[in-house]
């Protein structure tokens, strides 16, 4: 068509109302501003009821003779009457006409048109026409459309909002400017309600937080991603917002209440460690049942906030459950007392088959009686945790915590009181152990005091540990004469020769050396007033485990009176029974010869549980073998044998009971008894029934070594006196090896000033606390946590440390992976979004219309968007060079037989792929435009080898045009297309490119070599970093 | 900011995005600076470094393995001034270059030419 003709016709003739121009050199400038414009142009009646003339332009049908039919050609019947109503309001103010509104296409469809017309003026200043324009929009609309939809669809929520400020300048409040569904669903707030408002007003309680952390950000003018929890809503968001200048944000919030949890869970397992800690710090001092259950239920009913916390015995005999000690808030009846438990059969029974009974609502818990609902709402209970502990099958004792109002026990909040009633159970055993322990010790110090001889232990200073009166008469220093020259004088004895003793012969010198002095040596005290006495003095020394002598033993009698009289020897006899029977400890004495036992005291009985007359009938030797544990019985006669050879033995070994078949643990000290020419005669013996002891430290050493932590024990500044064999599980590092410093030895060579300098510290404040790593025995290193807390005497000096050290490798790796992903998340969307800036700027370049340049941008972000759909669906793998040149192809509908590919199978780089994606991507749309594709017969051909070049593999692809008949001048354009053949694949890939425009059609070669390349969006760094290293941000 | 003082200077860039480094090229050309490269990959950079008399440089601190600074920490002993181009946040800069300035991608023509003023 012409279109200067058209433009002549379409005008007619041109009107112009009072300009005074002369009336062609007007027309002539109208004709050129038709011509220069690509728009749709129109004339209209003055009433608008008829069209004059309409050029379409392709976009809609031209009306080349005036028509009245022309609503119905152009605009469909839903959309008249609004666009009528504008056409009135301009005629009846003789203004402009201007609407955007849906149009029929010529092609049929409908499209969408800026339209826009001015009335033209006769002399009187009435309308004589109407001229307009109307422009195509139809792109831009559905972009608008299209920005729309992911606008909607998106799972972000997303907010643009202006912030409002007071007079002085401080954001009040916020303008909500737009909002997306996304928000209304992650926010709460209807979109419809809230647009165009206040926040103040769509939410009264918001957190004046928001408007706080918006301002900074405004005034800042740096995006910012931020964390926050709305209590209100019981919801974590991520926020990201972006300042766009005055006072405007955009803010997208990402709903991350899920990984929230996740973190709380960790958070609540690591209270859980930290509660249960301080809870056996807590009742690893005490002794008593009550004092156990009293701190153990305090401190539990504190840590879950509950109404009441006790620990019940069950003496399932007496149907009695006994409660000691307990813990009730403030206003709660204590349920400290004996409990009559005979109606509750079922409550016990449910208890009694081990389940953990969790009650939400006692007013509805249907599986307990009313009765016994009853009992419990009676006290004011309304929720429960009822944890049972079954030992052997039989039901000892619950710990229960409750409360009075309704109450979701979490899973957790369960198995934390169940763990601790099994831990209150193993405290109070170990408490009455060591009450056992004491208790023996008492009963002994109360046997001294009732037997008639002085009798004591003494240390290896000589001085009295333990002693009765009547030796302390003896002894008024406390120290025996041989460390103490100034009682020196009161003691004289004489050996069989005559000779008067040296203190260094003394008993207890002696003793303290390792000899036993029995059955005594006779000496002389002299008192204060002058007044002599004669005594026999006995000893033996006391070996610790290790047989080391720790002290010794000392009977001091009274012979004075003996040495005068006949029944003297006999009296003496007796007091030796006395003293043997009112033992705890089994003395006995054997023959040296036949080893067979002479004297037996009655503490054997209550021990073996077997009567003395039973033992010592027949070969008693053998009987006592035969009572020891098969496992220990050489051990035992291996020491007795030593005994016999003369030397003072201290050995362990166990006892079956013939009676109940118990299992009990001795100490066993035996020492030799010689006569007058040291000949030994006779073995005495001590035995200890050390079971109680034995069982506590099995229990202690069991949990120790139960633990998954790994568990050691130290004194001093760190030095370490045990290791647990988890310890050398994991290092590698025997106990042995690990004590005093040894341990150090495997502590990352980095963190050990840090771990010293926690020793440093910890002897100061008391605490042990530190995080470092411990290598793996396979050389490997994880982060430990390591606490330790000391073990206090009575006088609170700190004798021991128990430490523990647990394995937070796995968080510190996932907090450290989070940290990259983080970082690599935001360098790829900058990098992405740097990357279409310029790919929008490139498509710009030269004379385009929006239509062309929306079409051209939107093919290369779909090309872009394709490699990364590529690449991130298999991160790491390969792309198919055939998929994608066929991918590329088929996205600009590309029949078949239009193109041919042939080559080897390749998989290319992430990099190689994403610039050859966009390679072919312009090839293709170029030869649907002007080339092969675009021509019925034409034909691409595009086939690819591999070839090897200097050592290094190369992919050649070529790109022919077949059939296209271009004109001989044409030349390339330097598009695009051109620069990233030509330049970007040097560039970025190393090869080379040429464009070629032959006869027959473009010619287009692509050379690179194969190697690993990266993608300006893939990154090597590295999310298995190896421990310790400094891990990029 | 005026250009006549970029007029001759020899700018060195780095960046491994070809377009992100045609478009620096064309920002420093259109203001009379000589730019020296661009090029990819650190290997190129170091080289040019050793070879080219650089009054400045502009340097993306991910070249496609990972963030790195062998080229900065050869411009610092040279005394050389320069500054980074990245999509990461600050804390991907190491301590010692914390004083160097950092241009976040995607950055506008008029930032880089604001930067590098400040640079010389």
């Amino acid at each position: 068509m012409n279109n200067d003709d058209a433009h002549s016709m379409a005008l007619g003739r041109p009107t112009t109302a009072a300009s005074g121009m002369p009336l062609i050199g007007a027309e002539a400038q109208l004709h050129a501003l038709v011509r220069a414009s690509s728009d749709v142009v129109y004339r209209m009646s003055p009433d608008w009821n008829e069209m004059r003339r309409l050029d379409g332009w392709g976009f809609l049908a031209d009306a080349s003779a005036p028509t009245i039919a022309w609503w119905d050609e152009y605009i469909f019947s839903e959309d008249r009457e609004h666009i009528r109503q504008v056409i009135e309001e301009a005629i009846a103010v003789k203004g402009t006409f201007e609407l955007e509104h849906r149009v029929r296409r010529a092609d049929g469809t409908p499209g969408w048109t800026f339209s826009r017309a001015i009335p033209v003026l006769d002399a009187q200043g009435e309308i004589a026409d109407w001229f307009g324009t109307a422009q195509d929009v139809t792109a831009r609309r559905e972009t608008e459309q299209r920005y729309r939809s992911l606008f909607e669809t998106m799972g972000q929520g997303f907010c643009d909002l202006k912030l409002l400020r007071d007079d002085s300048g401080v954001a009040v409040d916020q303008l909500y400017l737009e909002l997306n569904p996304a928000y209304e669903r992650l926010i709460g707030i209807s979109v419809a309600a809230a647009k165009g408002r206040k926040a103040s007003e769509v939410m009264p309680d918001l957190e004046p937080w928001w408007t706080e952390t918006f301002d900074r950000i405004a005034r800042r003018g740096e995006p910012e991603r931020i964390e926050h929890e709305v209590a209100s809503l019981g919801r974590s968001f991520e926020v990201y917002a972006y300042p766009t200048g005055d006072d405007r944000l955009n803010v997208l919030y990402e709903d991350i209440t899920a990984r929230k949890r996740s973190e709380d869970a960790e958070r609540r397992n690591q209270e859980r460690q930290a509660f249960l800690l301080r809870l056996s710090d807590a009742v690893r001092s005490l002794g008593s049942p009550g004092d156990i259950q009293g701190e153990t239920t305090r401190l539990l009913r504190e840590h879950l906030n509950a109404g009441w916390c006790y620990y019940v015995d069950w003496d399932l005999d007496r149907k009695m459950g006994v409660v000691l000690r307990d813990s009730a808030s403030e206003g709660l009846a204590s349920l400290v007392g004996a409990h009559d438990v005979s109606d509750v059969p079922e409550f016990l029974q449910i208890l009694a088959d081990g389940e953990v009974l969790t009650v939400r609502d006692y007013a509805i818990y249907d599986r307990l009686s009313t009765r016994i609902r009853q009992n419990f709402t009676g006290l004011g209970f309304r929720s429960m945790i009822v944890a049972p502990l079954v030992k052997e099958g039989r039901l000892i004792a619950s710990l229960i915590v409750g409360g009075t109002q309704i109450r979701d026990w979490s899973a957790n909040e369960v198995s934390l009181v169940v763990e601790v009633a099994e831990r209150t159970w193993a405290a109070i055993e170990r408490g009455r152990a060591e009450v056992g322990l004491r208790a023996s010790e008492a009963r002994l110090a109360a046997a001294f005091e009732s037997v008639p001889v002085g009798v004591a232990v003494l240390d290896m200073a000589g001085h009295i540990t333990l002693a009765n009166d009547k030796y302390r008469r003896f002894l008024p220093s406390g120290v025996m004469p041989s460390r103490d020259a100034s009682q020196t004088h009161r003691w004289r004895a004489w050996d069989a020769d005559g000779w008067l003793l040296d203190p260094s012969d003394f008993p207890g010198a002696r003793a303290l050396r390792g000899e036993a002095v029995l059955p005594g040596q006779e000496m002389l005290y002299t008192d204060d007033g002058g007044r002599e006495t004669w005594t026999s003095v006995a000893t033996a020394p006391v070996h610790d485990a290790a047989g080391q002598i720790t002290g010794a033993v000392s009977v001091i009698a009274d012979i004075d009176a003996a040495k005068r009289s006949a029944d003297a020897l006999r009296e003496s006899e007796e007091r030796l029974r006395q003293f043997g029977d009112a033992s705890q400890d089994v003395l006995w004495i054997r023959d040296a010869e036949t080893l067979q036992w002479q004297y037996l005291t009655p503490a054997f009985e209550t021990i073996y549980g077997l009567s003395r007359e039973e033992a010592l009938t027949g070969d008693n030797y053998r009987n006592w073998l035969d009572l020891i544990v098969p496992e220990d019985r050489d051990h035992a006669m291996t020491m007795i044998g030593c005994a016999v050879a003369g030397e003072p033995v201290t050995f362990g070994y166990r006892v079956r009971r013939p009676l109940d078949g118990h299992v009990r643990w001795l100490r066993n000290t035996d020492f030799p008894i010689t006569d007058d020419s040291g000949k030994v005669v006779m073995i005495g013996g001590i035995g200890h029934d050390a079971t109680d002891l034995h069982e506590a430290e099995q229990r202690f050493q069991s949990l120790l070594e139960g633990i998954p932590q790994l568990v050691w024990r130290a004194v001093d500044r760190g030095s370490w006196t045990w290791a647990s064999p988890q310890w050398t599980a994991f290092t590698g590092q025997a106990d042995m090896a690990s004590h005093d410093f040894g341990w150090l030895e495997h502590v990352h060579q980095d963190d050990r000033e840090a771990a010293l300098r926690a020793w440093s510290r910890a002897v100061e404040t008391g605490g042990f606390n530190v995080e470092y790593r411990l290598c793996r025995e396979d050389g490997s290193y994880s982060w430990f946590s390591t606490r330790a807390t000391p073990v206090r005497d009575d006088a609170g000096t700190i004798i021991e440390w128990l430490g523990t050290s647990t394995d937070i490798h796995g968080l510190r790796q996932l907090q450290d992976r989070q940290r990259i992903l983080l970082a690599e998340l935001q360098h790829r969307v900058r990098n992405i979004m740097a990357m279409i800036r310029s790919v929008a700027r490139r498509t710009s370049e030269g004379p385009v219309s929006v239509a062309d340049y929306i079409e051209h941008f939107e093919g290369r972000i779909n090309a872009m968007a394709r490699t990364q759909a590529l690449l991130t669906r298999a991160p790491g793998a390969g792309v198919d060079l055939q998929n994608l040149v066929r991918d590329e192809l088929e996205a600009q509908a590309a029949k078949p037989r239009h193109y041919n590919c042939s080559g080897p199978d390749v998989a290319l780089s992430p990099k190689a792929a994403e610039v050859l994606t966009l390679a072919v991507h312009e090839l293709a749309t170029n030869a649907v435009k002007y080339g092969a594709l675009g021509t019925p017969d034409g034909v691409v051909n595009i086939e690819w080898s591999r070839e090897w070049r200097d050592d290094k593999e190369w992919l050649r692809l070529n790109w022919t045009e077949l059939r296209v008949d271009l004109p001989s001048d044409r030349s390339p354009r330097k598009g695009f297309g051109t620069e990233l053949v030509t330049r970007r694949v040097p560039y970025e890939l190393k090869g080379r490119g040429t464009m070629e425009f032959r006869t027959t059609g473009l010619h287009a070669r692509i050379e690179f070599p194969l190697i690993p390349g990266h993608s300006i969006l893939q990154t090597d760094a590295s999310l298995e970093n190896d421990i310790g290293e400094e891990l990029p941000a | 900011m005026n250009n006549d003082s970029f007029s001759g200077l020899r700018i060195l860039v780095v960046e491994d995005d070809f377009y992100l480094a045609a478009d620096a090229e064309t920002a420093l050309n259109s203001v009379g600076a000589n730019v020296i490269g661009p090029c990819g990959d650190e290997e190129d950079g170091l080289i040019l470094v050793s070879r080219e008399q650089i009054d400045c440089a502009v340097l993306d601190v991910n070249l496609g393995p990972g963030p790195s600074f062998k080229i900065a920490h050869v411009m610092r002993q040279r005394g050389i001034p320069f500054l980074f181009v990245t999509g990461y946040d600050r804390e991907a800069i190491p301590d010692e270059f914390s004083d160097i300035q950092r241009l976040q991608k995607p950055y506008m023509e008029r930032d880089l030419l604001n930067a590098i003023g400040r640079l010389v």
